[in-house]
């Protein structure tokens, strides 16, 4: 799985998060187990893949199996045929085909590998175990040589770890993981993930040491302190208040250290500039969004970093210049379309608030099940005056069980709109009250709280009994 | 006795009868008519003589009153100025200027084409604090006047007041040429304090002092000025040394003993009346004098043969002054505080005890309660000293100085818990007080949170920062420490910017100093001596030589590869010039002693290098721990190992442990003989960050107590 940007996590934790409540807890970004051997290029089954693509499946598999003769490291034809099926959807054949693979020959790995691999991706964790634990016990059989059982038994560990980890049986994970990196002791990568897993078993100070490991076999990964600031910071969301409060510490704790020892690192001064701007301190932000703009000034995050400092600041024409540029380059990218969408609504100009109407409800159609761009939408049809849409978009946002804390600033603002102020105090006091998430409003919010809070009619006292 | 002398002719007629005669020559209504004019004559001089006399009587008496009419102004005596002005009217109803007074006062307006009752009334709208009319009346003389410096500067005042500073920079820059229209005493003294408020710089003024006021004070009728003038005319003076007045101007030294003789006149003068308030003034001016004169000093105008006669007059007429004071008010704290100064500036013990008794006349004042927490502290006595600066600060809880006096004072003791409360003291009542958020920031330093120092000082914006030097330093300072070191080109182009916009150098020297003073980065330091470069062809007074020639030693030292020659015959080329212009600079010294032990491998040279740094040391003179690690590393590679000794345990008291320090100290001690203990420092060194040459001296070390052990 790719990692996603530590912005993108940081928006995405904030956008889970429910006001007043806390979000699900979060695993440790679990790698899926490998698929059965490496889609090597090969003309053969290029070929097949055409044929598989015409539905000419039997054909397909005729020249799968003539290629495995010649290459014996590709996987079995019917595992890629399997393959192919899952990538048009059609798990009910792929599945047909795994049995067969499985049936034709009972005591080859893949077949167990691949069917784990399946069910972890479907969310059936004790049946990816369980085939995993099988194709664990094939690989050691002597009919594979050397390197065959060597990745096999990589492949097998790697998707029982990712299990485990789902599982929040972290110790399980951990022996896993453990066991790969006996085989490759100087795999950077790998050992983060340990250090991950290590780290939500309760032994911060271990994980750190094997952080410190990785980053030293594995410069290109991210600093130690850096991830064991995203480790509090993920931690922190699923902790008690008072534990969260204390957790949050020691993120900021190891955000600072990361920028004072990796002071040339753009990324270091990115994810410690996004905390501040969570916490709401978005001048000492400005800090470390001058560091990293000076060290990555065109990079796509930097520009996203900016972009979300300037909107804090309420400088929207510049926030809008820089998120016109991402979405220059990336079409697609919904950050940049909803930051889009704010910074267009907060314009005043009109045709730039229509046209963040527009870009929201493009955004609402490619993103249909999401609650945050019907968020946007209604903010930015709010701010386009026309607040009876505002309410039907802010109300599909709200049906989705939890919102943002920018969400609950529109829909107070809404809700003041139409008078309700009493429902509309609710909204924004518990935004407020959120003591850390991205909340580009809350200055605003802040500064609006007491003035709504005169709107709220007092309450009578209860006669009584 | 001689007899009379006898008639000339005795036989002429007498003088009566010819007279007579000649009398009755003419017809008689001839005689009789020049009888009657003679007797009217005589009636109409007497006449005139009575009305002549009756009249000037009655100028005089109206001439008086004028009099006390101006005496009663300066002393701003309402009833007085009426009643003169009364007095006025019974004597000369006719006298128009004394009703157009009246109604002024009354009013507080005048439309009359009088500039003297304009600025009179707007000389007494100042004086009540009432800005709006002064404004108002200050606008009318400017129409007419447009170059009255007073008049401008109350219009300014009251903008300042209702907040429109852009406006009233706009006025003050519309203040005219001091050499073509010069300022009295007065108005230049309230102009340079708006300039100071604004922001601007005063520069216009300070080359005014230094051309004109110094010329003034030297003359030989200054002593002829009133009181009051003679201490504006002092007042002037000091402006001049103001830290907004940048470059010292080259004449002030001029004025220095005249200024003594001014002070003398004034004092006497005071002391002749009933001077209490201007003896107080002269006891504070007294007080400012003495930085003043160390500037003098320190740029070299004076020899330090006449700053030590300068200063020892000086704390002689201060002490006069403030004890004239206390001789009429025993309950005046400043004047305790006065004492004390001097007292503790000539280290005379006796500084306490003006103190005590100080606080047994005045009961618990909050600055002499500090005072004496300080004095505690120099007489090492940590737990009083707390308590006095506390107890001073809880005299006056909404002092934010008091406060941060006494986070200063547990700082000082190393009771950093005390210092953060008073911190929080000071910004509950001044949010972003600056002392206070320096003070916490060196906390955050010094417990490791850089990244929290820098967001604190942040805080209180860049403006703000580059406005007080000190701020700007530890701000640029501790930006390094928290890893900004990629935005340090930005920071001094907008500290360079700012200086160029206010015309002085200060935001910038001190953002380079800040810098300067950091751990060594090299982006850093390339942007540092790119910004001395600059401000040497804006400013070219500056005198930035010696922090260019330690930021090249540190480039020579730190940069890799390790003093490689280019770079090292650029730092020694400019410690020495540096050298040749302060020769008495310890940090010069220890830089130059530094690079000829280490770099050179030139020991001989070192130690004549060091020379003042082993002055300072001889004579107990505080240095600091990188300076005193220096002296011990030249000794030691000079064979004197009981000096080497001496000064790095010296420095290991001084500043916190260092790797530098402790290997250093091992092989000191191992020179010494006493192995075991060269043991424990080289264990100690090892465990701390080190520089490329404190890793080559390590690697030395053990070298050296290895062989030892074969």
């Amino acid at each position: 799985m790719t990692r996603p940007t530590a912005l993108t996590l940081a928006l995405t934790l904030a956008l889970a998060g429910a006001i007043g409540g806390q979000p699900p807890p979060t695993p440790p970004t679990p790698t899926p187990p490998a698929k059965p051997g490496a889609p090597a290029p090969n003309p053969d089954v290029e070929k097949a893949l055409e044929l598989f693509k015409q539905n000419k499946v039997p054909d397909a598999l005729e020249l799968l199996k003539k290629a495995v003769k010649a290459n014996p490291a590709l996987p079995l034809p019917k595992l890629q045929i399997a393959q192919w099926c899952l990538q048009t959807n059609n798990g009910q054949v792929a599945r047909q085909f795994i049995e067969q693979a499985i049936a034709e020959d009972r005591t080859h790995v893949e077949g167990y590998l691949f069917n784990g691999n399946v069910a972890f991706n479907e969310g059936r964790l004790t049946e990816a175990i369980l085939n995993l634990q099988t194709a664990e016990a094939l690989a050691k059989e002597p009919r594979w040589d050397a390197e065959q059982k060597k990745r096999y038994l990589r492949n097998v560990r790697d998707g029982l770890a990712s299990c485990f980890s789902a599982r929040r049986d972290f110790d399980a994970a951990k022996e896993y993981l453990r066991g790969m990196l006996n085989e490759d002791p100087k795999n950077g990568p790998l050992r983060q993930r340990l250090a991950e897993v290590v780290f939500l078993t309760g032994k911060p100070e271990e994980a750190f040491d094997e952080l410190t490991k990785a980053f030293a076999d594995d410069p290109t990964l991210d600093p130690p302190d850096l991830r064991m600031a995203a480790l509090w910071q993920g931690k922190s969301t699923t902790s008690e208040p008072t534990v969260a409060a204390a957790d949050r510490q020691k993120a900021e704790d190891h955000y600072k250290k990361a920028v004072t020892a990796h002071a040339k690192n753009a990324k270091c001064h990115r994810e410690y500039a996004v905390w501040l701007m969570e916490d709401g301190k978005t001048d000492a932000a400005g800090l470390y969004v001058e560091a990293m703009a000076k060290i990555d000034p065109t990079g796509r995050d930097t520009a996203a970093a900016k972009a979300l400092w300037h909107l804090h600041r309420k400088e929207y024409p510049a926030a809008e210049t820089l998120l016109e540029g991402i979405m220059k380059d990336a079409p697609g990218d919904s950050f940049a379309t909803g930051y889009l969408c704010v910074a267009l609504a907060e314009s005043g100009d009109e045709k730039k608030v229509k046209r963040a109407v527009d870009l929201a409800d493009t955004l609402v159609k490619q993103n249909q099940r999401a609650p945050l761009p019907y968020a946007v939408l209604g903010w930015s049809l709010l701010k386009a005056g026309r607040a009876d849409d505002a309410d039907k978009a802010l109300g599909v946002a709200l049906s989705a069980g939890q919102v943002n804390l920018d969400t609950a600033y529109y829909l107070a603002k809404l809700l003041d709109a139409k008078q309700k102020y009493e429902d509309a105090h609710r909204f924004l006091k518990e935004a407020v009250s959120s003591p850390h998430g991205l909340f580009v409003y809350r200055q605003d919010a802040k500064a609006w709280l007491p003035e709504l809070a005169k709107k709220v009619p007092e309450k009578k006292d209860e006669p009584k009994k | 006795m001689p007899p009379p002398p006898a008639r000339v002719n005795p036989l002429l007629p007498s003088r009566a009868a010819r007279f007579k005669g000649w009398w009755r020559s003419f017809p008689g209504w001839l005689r009789w008519g020049a009888v009657l004019a003679f007797a009217l004559a005589i009636a109409g001089s007497g006449a005139f003589g009575a009305w002549r006399w009756a009249r000037g009587k009655q100028q005089f008496a109206v001439y008086n009153e004028w009099v006390r009419f101006e005496k009663a102004a300066k002393e701003g005596d309402d009833d007085g100025m009426l009643a003169a002005l009364d007095e006025v009217t019974a004597l000369d109803p006719t006298d128009e200027r004394a009703v157009r007074y009246r109604k002024a006062l009354e009013t507080g307006e005048t439309d009359a084409d009088d500039a003297t009752l304009r600025m009179f009334v707007v000389f007494r709208h100042l004086r009540a604090k009432n800005a709006p009319a002064a404004a108002r009346e200050a606008k009318k003389h400017l129409a007419r006047e447009p170059n009255d410096w007073l008049a401008r500067c109350a219009v300014v005042s009251h903008l300042l007041e209702t907040g429109n500073l852009d406006e009233a920079r706009t006025e003050l820059a519309a203040l005219p040429d001091p050499a073509a229209h010069p300022p009295s005493p007065f108005a230049l003294l309230f102009a340079h304090e708006l300039l100071v408020r604004t922001g601007q710089n005063p520069a216009k003024l300070t080359r005014f002092v230094n051309n004109v006021v110094v010329d003034v004070l030297g003359a030989s009728d200054v002593g002829r000025h009133p009181l009051a003038v003679k201490l504006h005319l002092i007042e002037c003076y000091l402006t001049a040394f103001h830290p907004s007045a940048g470059e010292l101007g080259n004449r002030l030294s001029l004025a220095a003993v005249p200024v003594g003789r001014l002070i003398d006149q004034a004092h006497d003068q005071a002391a002749a009346g009933d001077g209490h308030q201007q003896l107080t003034k002269l006891g504070t001016i007294c007080d400012r004098l003495a930085p003043a004169f160390a500037a003098l000093r320190t740029s070299g105008q004076i020899s330090a043969e006449q700053y030590d006669g300068l200063t020892k007059e000086l704390d002689d007429r201060t002490k006069r002054a403030w004890q004239a004071v206390i001789d009429r008010t025993p309950k005046e704290p400043a004047a305790y505080l006065g004492i004390g100064r001097v007292q503790v500036r000539r280290k005379d013990a006796a500084a306490r005890d003006t103190i005590a008794a100080g606080l047994r006349e005045c009961g618990s004042h909050p600055q002499l309660l500090a005072f004496h927490s300080l004095l505690m502290l120099q007489a090492d006595d940590p737990a009083e000293a707390l308590a006095s600066a506390f107890r001073a600060a809880e005299q006056q809880p909404k002092n934010p100085f008091l406060w941060t006096l006494a986070a200063e004072t547990a700082m000082a003791v190393g009771r950093r818990d005390a210092a953060v409360f008073a911190c929080r003291k000071a910004r509950e009542i001044s949010p972003k007080h600056p002392r206070a958020l320096l003070i916490e920031a060196e906390i955050l330093l010094i417990n490791g949170d850089p990244s929290g120092a820098v967001q604190l000082l942040a805080e209180l914006g860049e403006d703000a920062l580059f406005e007080v030097p000190e701020l700007a330093r530890g701000y640029a300072r501790t930006r390094v420490a928290a890893g900004l070191t990629v935005t340090a080109p930005d920071l001094l182009s907008r500290a360079f910017d700012r200086s160029t916009r206010s015309g002085s150098p200060a935001a910038v020297v001190a953002v380079i100093d800040g810098f300067a003073g950091a751990p060594y980065d090299p982006a850093v330091s390339a942007a540092v001596l790119d910004a001395i470069d600059r401000v040497a062809a804006r400013w070219p007074a500056t005198d930035l030589a010696v922090t260019r020639a330690l930021e090249l030693a540190r480039a020579a030292e730190y940069q890799e590869p390790v003093w490689e020659p280019a770079r090292l015959r650029a730092a020694v080329a400019a410690l020495e010039r540096a050298r040749s212009s302060r020769p008495n600079d310890v940090d010069v010294a220890a830089a130059l002693a530094w690079v000829r032990v280490k770099a050179e491998k030139a020991a001989d040279k070192g130690l004549a290098d060091v020379a003042p740094l082993v002055a300072a040391f001889d004579a107990n003179t505080p240095l600091t721990g990188p300076q005193l690690i220096t002296l011990g590393a030249v000794y030691l590679a000079n064979g004197q190992k009981d000096k080497a000794v001496a000064a790095l345990e010296a420095a290991r008291k001084t500043a916190p442990p260092s790797a530098r320090g402790s290997v250093h100290l091992a092989l000191a001690y191992h020179a010494a003989g006493k192995t075991a203990e060269a043991k424990v420092f080289l264990a100690d060194a090892r465990t701390r960050t080190m520089s490329p040459q404190d890793r080559l001296d390590l690697t030395t070390a053990e070298a050296t107590l290895l062989r030892e052990k074969q």
